[in-house]
């Protein structure tokens, strides 16, 4: 379980880190933060970190969805 | 038609300056527009809708599942008082407040709620943050919430508006699956994170004229 845990927080935090450092995020009255930011969140496992890693979440699972669309 | 919005950080910036263009069409189209902006209380709030009765109440800001905040992020509009919704559709641009606020609202006499179950991000690019409408990063996140205000005042149901911006989403989506734009991957994030929890509570048939 545990390192079903760790797996996902590594694959979030190489999801954020391709993104460019230029972009911030403002996550409603939790406040605002750079990529670099909320990859410290989701090391702190704290409520921003977990908002981050379950909107990742949510984007791998729609991806076929998504890309079905497409076809 | 009344429109809350505050301006005292940089995504209640962002929300203030993407309701502009909504005012401007509301007024447009006929819509007799207030607009409250700062010293956001239940009280002042209380009696502005006992005077003017607006049909649809647009909250732009900070929220939780049970509350909307005021500029001074305080709680000012709780599940306790949401009977100030009784009447109306409202559309609150803010995190989570569907969960419990929306539902309670709708409860009290709501028409219809329309939310987000989860919180609402907005990707920026830093070097915009003094000029939010000309932001590339945030403006498909915008546009895809404001065309349910749109959709409304052109009369379309509640029901149709959330669909349309659905569709709006989708199509944004797809453009920037295959963007080359280096940043195009943060506004896509934020844009489906915030389109699955897009939803409404209430009566689906619901207008606002």
């Amino acid at each position: 379980m545990q390192e079903d845990i760790d797996y996902i927080k590594k694959l979030v935090k190489e999801r954020l880190r391709a993104m460019s450092p230029d972009v911030s995020f403002s996550i409603g009255s939790y406040g605002d933060f750079t990529r670099d930011e909320l990859i410290m969140e989701v090391d702190k496992n704290s409520e921003i970190g977990k908002a981050v890693i379950e909107m990742q979440l949510t984007f791998i699972k729609k991806m076929p969805q998504l890309l079905s669309k497409v076809q | 038609m009344l429109v809350i919005r505050t301006k005292h950080d940089i995504p209640t910036n962002y929300l203030y300056y993407y309701t502009e263009e909504i005012i401007e069409k509301a007024e447009r189209r006929g819509f007799k527009v207030k607009i409250i902006e700062d010293q956001l209380e239940e009280k002042t709030l209380r009696k502005v809708i006992k005077k003017l009765k607006p049909r649809f109440i647009f909250f732009n800001g900070h929220g939780s599942s049970r509350a909307l905040f005021n500029e001074k992020q305080e709680e000012f509009i709780t599940t306790a008082a949401s009977n100030l919704f009784q009447n109306t559709v409202t559309f609150a641009r803010a995190c989570s407040c569907l969960l419990e606020l929306g539902g309670s609202a709708v409860s009290n006499g709501c028409n219809a709620f329309i939310g987000y179950n989860h919180p609402f991000w907005i990707a920026r690019n830093h070097k915009s943050e003094c000029h939010p409408l000309r932001d590339p990063v945030a403006r498909p996140i915008l546009e895809v919430s404001n065309a349910i205000a749109e959709e409304l005042l052109k009369g379309r149901t509640v029901q149709e508006a959330v669909e349309k911006s659905h569709a709006k989403a989708a199509d944004h989506i797809l453009d920037l699956l295959f963007s080359k734009e280096p940043l195009a991957s943060a506004s896509l994030q934020a844009l489906v994170a915030n389109d699955t929890a897009l939803d409404f509570k209430g009566n689906e048939d619901e207008t606002i004229v």
